[in-house]
């Protein structure tokens, strides 16, 4: 008896395999390969996270540094730094970008609770999760001197102050936060030094 | 003449049944036979003001990249040479506002204005604001709220004044959406 033939699957039967394990393989390499790549990320953050810069080599990371910059680009739930419900920098005036240290800063939600806070020596503030879960939409005003400076408009959903107050100001962007554009005031704002009770880390 | 030559029968009967209230707007899309219903324009500054501080916020839809762009004398604005801290709303951003919010699925808008409102949340504005479809920014306006009952009777070709007046003045102290 004739040894029975093996009938030839199909070419592209016999390709796939090898084709899909190729794939496989190459994928693996490049995400192994190059740190940068993710095929999981998304392109919209990737491009926020570029924008922010490298970090200040001067600054440690934390409660001080990138000052001014949309902070929950990384301070979000499931982001690379702890999530931040709200966070800014407070300046003086609406032109000259000069920080202003222990401004109160005090949001009120849709619910009526409020939950304040202060800046510290950067003009930095930060309000976490756990402090402070508000009901949308959010007033907020900030104080440093006798009166409030309250934000005519209440955040709806945005984390970081500054995705909206960025300098310069214009059609999309209020400017940088202030406290008073009254210059008789001005002289009574003064900066200081940080401190160990400012924070160094995060 | 053509152009009326060319209206779709069924764009007629939505004439028809549209009644012939002359505050109801009507446009039409020129490179279509198709005519389509939306509410008046006349009127809308008071909308657009309601919608402001709820929707229009630079955080929500004043911004650029937003298919529902809104703009505002407290939002975004349409002059490059302007920002949020510079006065009114003008004409031409409520027109723009009126064009970007009537254009949210137009052809589901022409039949709501067609029957006097009815049904609104037939609307995906409606739906989204009462949050009944998913939406990022949440619950804005409840059923009969000040917000609601604005863009409501818009849709039925009415301006109501007060509500709108009150919707766009929420603050912190009247913060309830």
């Amino acid at each position: 008896m004739a040894p029975r033939e093996r009938s030839a699957a199909p070419a592209s039967r016999r390709l796939l395999p090898g084709l899909a394990g190729g794939l496989l393989l190459a994928t693996l390499a490049v995400v192994a390969g190059c740190g940068n790549f993710n095929p999981l990320s998304d392109p919209v953050e990737d491009a926020q996270r570029a924008a922010l810069g490298p970090e200040d080599p001067n600054v440690p990371e934390g409660p001080l540094h990138r000052a001014g910059q949309p902070c929950a680009v990384c301070h979000k739930e499931d982001g690379e730094a702890p999530a931040f419900a709200f966070a800014g920098t407070v300046y003086r005036d609406p032109v000259e970008a000069l920080a202003v240290p222990d401004a109160t800063v005090v949001l009120t939600d849709a619910a009526g609770h409020t939950f304040m806070t202060t800046t510290n020596c950067v003009g930095n503030f930060y309000v976490r999760p756990s402090e402070f879960q508000p009901t949308p939409p959010v007033w907020t005003s900030v104080q440093k001197i006798d009166f409030p400076w309250t934000m005519e408009s209440p955040i709806h959903r945005e984390a970081s102050c500054a995705a909206c107050h960025y300098d310069p100001a214009g059609p999309a962007t209020a400017g940088h936060i202030f406290v008073t554009d009254d210059q008789t005031t001005f002289a009574s704002i003064l900066s200081r030094p940080c401190t160990a009770a400012d924070g160094t880390a995060r | 003449m053509s152009r009326v030559v060319t209206l779709g029968w069924w764009a007629v009967w939505l004439v028809l049944a549209a009644g012939t209230s002359s505050c109801r707007g009507v446009f039409i899309d020129p490179s279509s036979d198709v005519m389509l219903l939306a509410p008046p324009r006349d009127g809308f500054e008071s909308v657009a003001d309601a919608m402001q501080p709820s929707c229009g916020t630079l955080d929500c839809h004043g911004q650029p990249d937003r298919n529902l762009r809104l703009y505002g004398g407290r939002g975004l604005r349409l002059d490059s040479a302007k920002s949020s801290k510079d006065g009114e709303t003008t004409v031409d951003e409520y027109d723009m506002n009126y064009w970007s919010v009537v254009a949210l699925e137009p052809e589901i808008l022409s039949t709501v204005v067609a029957q006097q409102g009815r049904d609104p949340e037939r609307w995906i504005l409606i739906r989204k604001g009462r949050g009944t479809t998913r939406h990022k920014g949440g619950t804005l306006m409840h059923p009969n709220d000040d917000l609601d009952q604005c863009i409501v009777e818009w849709l039925k070709g009415n301006i109501l004044v007060d509500p709108c007046f009150a919707a766009s003045r929420i603050s912190v102290d009247s913060p309830t959406p």
